[in-house]
């Protein structure tokens, strides 16, 4: 799969550095981000208004699995969506809008790496790729990423700035 | 469980550093093949839209680079009402002047403008820039400061000139010399 995401060195130094300087800072950084970002997560948001099967309205689990993934409701999906920063070492996403909600999470990826019969009644998913969160926020974040990028790009100027 | 979709991810640029590093281990086993290695560099840097002061240094070049292909042809436009199409073909004779002395273009393009102010010609600047090169690598000095002495030279004031090679004093007038020299010498673009 052919990756669009804007790449930004230095982003989670960025962020990092400025956790350093004030914690006070970074959070208005995170909130910035969160604010620039409000498009696409709107977009995603959108996209769950209804049940996907009727079934995923039920309280189940599956068989010989311990953790409770369902009921799927739309209030619970739409509240899963947010804005998530990931700084770790390895991470390569830093700025990412994340499905939380289990349910949801599961009715986006269901059969995508194998085929298995919740797949198919949801529909064909690709390898790597949502059912609906993917193409929504894909739509809504051009101007997202240009927002911020600049918004990133001034900030480590201002940093680098202050340093000196 | 939850799912991610990035929106902003970390530019990886492992390859860039490691480059960058044996490009300076380069420079310092050999000055000019490093900086040669350097310059070569510097289109790819800008490409990638440096953001980091990791590849800040060659982002400053390109930059610096450019900043004197400007100067040099808004020099030659002011000074010799030069054309478009001289001020590229300047540009050509930069980079075969490069490449014949192994001098960077970045060190070519202040002393071709000195000329230019001195001579107001382009082509006897351009004959000029021959021994400019000479002078620079006889008297292991740089191409600004040979110009700037060669520029005088050419004005009359050959004192400068003199300094820097004093037997020019004691063989011929350096004006003369110089003048003479750009009558029979140069290096075509």
């Amino acid at each position: 799969m052919i990756s669009t995401t804007i790449q930004v060195a230095g982003v989670k130094d960025t962020i990092n550095q400025l956790g350093k300087i004030d914690k006070q800072l970074q959070k208005d950084f995170k909130d910035e981000a969160i604010a620039i970002a409000a498009p696409a997560v709107k977009a995603a948001q959108a996209a769950y208004f209804v049940v996907p099967l009727s079934g995923m309205k039920y309280n189940w689990q599956s068989e010989g699995r311990t953790r409770k993934n369902f009921p799927f409701t739309v209030a619970a999906a739409v509240k899963g969506v947010r804005v998530k920063f990931d700084t770790r070492r390895g991470a390569v996403g830093v700025i990412l809008i994340e499905q939380s909600n289990p349910a949801a999470a599961i009715f986006e990826t269901a059969g995508r790496a194998n085929a298995n019969k919740l797949g198919d009644q949801l529909g064909f998913v690709g390898e790597g790729r949502t059912r609906l969160i993917g193409p929504a926020v894909y739509r809504a974040r051009k101007g997202v990423e240009r927002d911020m990028e600049n918004m990133i790009t001034k900030t480590q100027t201002e940093i680098q700035r202050g340093l000196k | 469980m939850a799912l991610t979709i990035p929106i902003i991810a970390e530019y990886d640029g492992k390859g860039l550093d490691k480059a960058i590093k044996q490009f300076s281990q380069l420079e310092g086993a050999g000055a000019k093949s490093g900086f040669a290695l350097e310059k070569a560099f510097v289109p790819a840097a800008a490409a990638l839209g440096a953001l980091t002061a990791g590849i800040g240094l060659a982002t400053k070049a390109a930059m610096a680079d450019e900043a004197a292909q400007v100067e040099l042809a808004r020099q030659l436009k002011a000074t010799t009402q030069a054309t478009d199409a001289q001020v590229a073909s300047a540009e050509k004779f930069i980079s075969t002047l490069s490449r014949q002395t192994a001098m960077a273009d970045d060190q070519l393009r202040p002393a071709l403008a000195n000329l230019v102010r001195a001579t107001g010609s382009l082509e006897l600047s351009q004959k000029a820039m021959a021994i400019t090169a000479d002078l620079a690598t006889a008297k292991n000095i740089d191409m600004e400061t040979a110009s700037t002495a060669v520029a005088k030279a050419l004005a009359g004031q050959t004192a400068a000139l003199v300094k820097l090679d004093p037997s020019l004093k004691v063989k011929r007038n350096g004006h003369k010399y110089i003048t003479d020299e750009i009558q029979t010498d140069g290096i075509s673009a």
